[in-house]
């Protein structure tokens, strides 16, 4: 790091641009993974698997980053909230990368086992949804917009039935003795971990939500009525912000 | 004024530890459904979720209201930082029981095969077990348990299982009873998962070492 | 940045000026020469050779140098205005950063990967590692691998600039996927040729081996099938190929008129005995107008032809294929749907390429030569139509083409339709 003092924003526009580039590598290796389960490409896999480090050194710089920020900083109530997003985005974003580390392995797993052309039709569809709710979130995160974040939570839901379609075609494979139970086994395992992709990506939105409009799902009622008093200080405090009147 | 941030943090670090047994009510509310399917206890895990939400929500506020007051360092900003990362775990690991419980409807369809039915109480004893002692990490601070809690192991093998169980069965509502059971299990995973990342989050508290920062849980 | 400088020597310029009118009362020899150095060192070229006798003078050669240098910060404005418009036009992206490795100067192409995200921001972390290494005076280059959708390759380099005193780096990026694929194409082309041709002549070589120790009468007949079966087979790709090269070798399409109607008809009836042989239903639907396009009909059966074929070899006995002609606005659309195994999604783009399988296996069996797609997409260059596909593993694709109508034809359309309406 350069000897000379870098200033607030300076340190949050890095923060910002480490946690897109941590996205870039998570949205990279989901479509990396499934080449590599759908390919039979065992080379790939341990490259994927190797991989992971870089993601998670990643990942480990982007916290210490931010907890150096919180301690030598005084950081307003909104860079605040920022900057704790940033940590929480950053566990999200290394378990999704461990979670296409699973596939690769579940790859390996499976070696030589011939998918029928729906399995890996669906396969591919989960990938595609999981990488498109993924960049939908990060999209969400760079462009600070609530109600992008917000909206990847309905969006899922097309991840959750495509998930149901892959069950039913794994059972369909399995009774007519295409693929044997343990690569039936494993392909279950593997359709979970992109269902769970899928489910980080719609945290990662709320996360979002809250650092911009400082509201959190899970706020209702009364906690509403907290959060819009207390935003109205941090307005009152800060000069002008918009405000999200929501009822 | 010194004297009365060092007892709000000590409220802090408290008020968790009651959100936790919150959860761990909910999670005990869970078996209770997942055994026999009891609607009425299931709304009752509705309702205090509720609560669990609210809690959540009112110890982000004020951890982040003395983040800001403070502006603490070292091992306050730790504990701080570590009580806004925990809770959100906790309210994770709440809202996968709430999963289960609201499965109470069809409870049915999970005993529809023994022996995945077995290996999901199986899988929700393991899951309750790790959680109570990611939850004792917090309020005694051991570092060889957190330690412990930290490095479990997933546990893949009773999963596989259940796949193994539930592609054995052919009744004619085979799918729909493989995705109800999955969708348990898969919560029951997730709930030993995130109280392994628990785990991780108070050895950071405890040792401040940055090598313990990130959640590596495989 | 020179409008500074500019600036800058306005302000002194004057300041001098305005010192001198002070000098003026007392205008002296001692001080004429210090003015006249000091025109010296604002470098007014004409303090050499004339003397400042007068105030008047040194304050018209101020004038005119200011002019001069106006004019030629214009010129050198003018110069980087071109350049830059000469950097914007280069597919490549090149950027221009300082000892700091901040950006001082980048070109159009260079946009996505200046705050960039998802793939792109990956480009632009490389770029920033490369230019690290070269301030260190290293020439630096790495290939990325993005897998996008879309899947890319790219090529991030970095020079070190030469500066006095000034340390500075030059990086560019180029998108190579396109070459890369060409490449391939390229080198795959000769090697399957070989391949294709070779198999079947093999095959008929140890066949025939076979046939003449052989007395059997089975035996004899079934071995001399079997080497019919590859003779037919080496003919069609043989066929196919002059096909193709004579389709390749045709610029346009002729200024005939077709109806692709009739076309689809043709094409689908030729087709009728090799279906029912697998089992697979083809089902047309043509337009209820006449669906007339500029073309030229062989060509146009042999895309269709090509295309039904494809469907009726990639589906399951039992299973359906339709073909539509349909007429929107100012467009022929015939449509080329199969239930049958479908097409990776990282495979479309490669389908159009000669001797490109999906199903190696299946391929062999159904007697597909490989080349049918590739026939179809130059056929469908010559008519400037399009062609779009859709596909998903296990479900089936749809081939779309999309020609010109012949636009008087909709007019007598619209004619013959309102008349209708009338009656």
């Amino acid at each position: 790091m350069p000897e000379q003092r870098k200033t607030f924003h300076q340190e949050l526009d890095e923060i910002r641009d480490d946690i897109v580039r941590l996205g870039a590598l998570v949205g990279e290796v989901i479509p990396r993974g499934t080449d590599v389960l759908l390919t039979n490409n065992m080379q790939g896999a341990q490259a994927i698997i190797e991989s992971d480090d870089e993601l998670d050194d990643l990942s480990l710089r982007i916290e210490e980053h931010c907890y150096h920020v919180l301690a030598l900083q005084q950081p307003m109530a909104s860079d605040l909230r920022s900057i704790v997003t940033g940590l929480w985005l950053t566990g999200e974003l290394e378990r999704s990368g461990d979670l296409m580390v699973n596939v690769a392995k579940g790859a390996r797993r499976i070696y030589g086992v011939t998918l029928d052309p729906k399995l890996r039709g669906l396969i591919e569809r989960m990938s595609e949804e999981a990488s498109r709710l993924m960049k939908l979130a990060l999209d969400a995160y760079a462009e600070r917009n609530a109600s992008l974040g917000v909206a990847i939570d309905d969006i899922d839901d097309a991840l959750d039935t495509l998930h149901g379609d892959y069950i039913e075609a794994i059972f369909e494979s399995h009774a007519t003795h295409d693929i044997g139970l343990q690569a039936s086994v494993q392909l279950a395992l593997i359709g979970r971990y992109y269902e769970r992709i899928g489910d980080h990506a719609v945290n990662i939105g709320q996360r979002v939500q809250y650092m911009v409009t400082g509201w959190l799902p899970e706020q209702t009622g009364a906690a509403r009525l907290v959060a819009r008093r207390s935003l109205a200080a941090e307005i009152g405090a800060e000069g002008p912000a918009s405000e999200a009147d929501k009822g | 004024m010194r004297q009365q941030y060092t007892s709000e943090l000590e409220q802090l670090a408290l008020q968790v530890e009651l959100m936790g047994v919150l959860v761990d009510e909910n999670l005990e509310r869970m078996r209770t459904v997942l055994h026999s399917g009891d609607v009425n206890v299931a709304e009752e895990a509705i309702r205090t979720d509720d609560r669990i939400d609210a809690m959540n929500v009112s110890l982000m506020e004020r951890s982040y209201e003395l983040l800001r007051r403070e502006a603490p360092v070292a091992s306050d900003l730790r504990l701080i930082v570590s009580v806004l990362r925990v809770t959100a775990e906790l309210e994770r690991i709440g809202d996968l029981a709430l999963r289960i419980a609201k499965l109470a409807p069809e409870h049915e369809l999970l005993t529809r095969v023994p022996t995945s039915f077995d290996i999901l109480e199986t899988l929700a004893g393991h899951a309750v077990a790790q959680y109570r002692d990611a939850l004792r990490c917090w309020s005694t601070l051991d570092l060889a348990l957190a330690e412990r809690v930290a490095s479990e192991p997933e546990v893949a093998l009773a999963s596989r299982h259940l796949v193994e169980a539930l592609l054995a069965y052919e009744g004619p509502d085979a799918v729909v009873v493989a995705l109800r059971t999955m969708v348990a299990g898969q919560a029951l995973d997730r709930i030993a998962d995130h109280s392994a990342v628990l785990g991780t989050r108070v050895r950071y508290l405890i040792t401040g070492d940055p090598d313990h920062l990130a959640a590596e849980v495989r | 940045m020179s409008s500074a400088i500019v600036s800058a020597l306005i302000s002194a310029v004057v300041a001098a000026a305005l010192a001198t009118f002070l000098a003026r009362f007392f205008w002296n020899r001692a001080q004429r020469n210090q003015v006249h150095e000091s025109a010296l060192r604002l470098g007014l070229d004409s303090a050499a050779e004339n003397e400042f006798s007068r105030f008047e003078d040194l304050l018209s050669a101020v004038e005119r140098s200011v002019r001069d240098l106006r004019s030629e910060n214009h010129e050198s404005d003018e110069a980087r205005f071109r350049l830059q418009a000469a950097l914007d036009a280069l597919p490549v992206a090149v950027m221009v950063f300082d000892g700091e490795g901040l950006v001082i100067d980048s070109n159009m192409a260079s946009t996505p990967f200046l705050e960039a995200r998802h793939g792109d921001a990956l480009v632009g972390a490389a770029v920033n590692d490369l230019v690290r290494v070269a301030n260190s005076g290293q020439d630096a280059s790495t290939v990325i691998e993005l897998f996008g959708p879309p899947r890319r390759t790219v090529v991030v380099s970095t020079l070190p600039l030469p500066a006095e005193g000034r340390p500075g780096v030059v990086a560019f990026v180029e998108d190579i996927t396109e070459r890369r694929q060409l490449e391939a194409i390229r080198t795959d082309l000769v090697a399957n040729i070989s391949h294709e041709l070779k198999t079947p002549v093999g095959a008929i070589g140890l066949l025939a081996e076979t046939l003449a120790g052989e007395n059997d009468q089975v035996v004899v007949e079934r071995l001399a099938s079997r080497i019919h079966t590859e003779a037919m087979r080496i003919a069609q790709i043989i066929e196919d190929l002059i096909e193709l090269s004579r389709i390749e070798s045709i610029d346009g399409a002729g200024s005939g008129t077709v109806d692709m109607n009739e076309v689809a008809a043709d094409a689908v009836e030729r087709l009728r005995a090799a279906a029912s042989q697998s089992g697979v239903e083809v089902e047309l639907h043509v337009s209820t107008t006449a669906a007339v396009i500029v073309g030229e009909r062989r060509q146009l059966l042999s895309a269709i032809g090509n295309l039904i074929d494809n469907a009726i070899k990639y589906s399951d006995s039992g299973t359906k294929v339709e073909v539509t002609v349909e007429r929107a606005d100012a467009e022929v659309l015939v449509r080329v749907a199969d239930h049958g195994i479908g097409i990776p999604t990282r495979d479309i783009d490669r389908i159009f390429e000669r001797f490109y399988r999906v199903d190696q296996a299946r391929s062999r069996k159904t007697g597909g030569t490989g080349l049918g797609l590739a026939i179809v997409r130059h056929a469908i260059a010559n008519h400037e139509a399009h062609i779009e596909v859709e596909s998903r593993l296990g479900e089936g694709s749809v081939f779309l083409l999309r020609f010109q109508s012949v636009v008087d034809d909709v007019r007598a359309d619209q004619t013959i339709s309102s008349l209708n309406e009338r009656a």
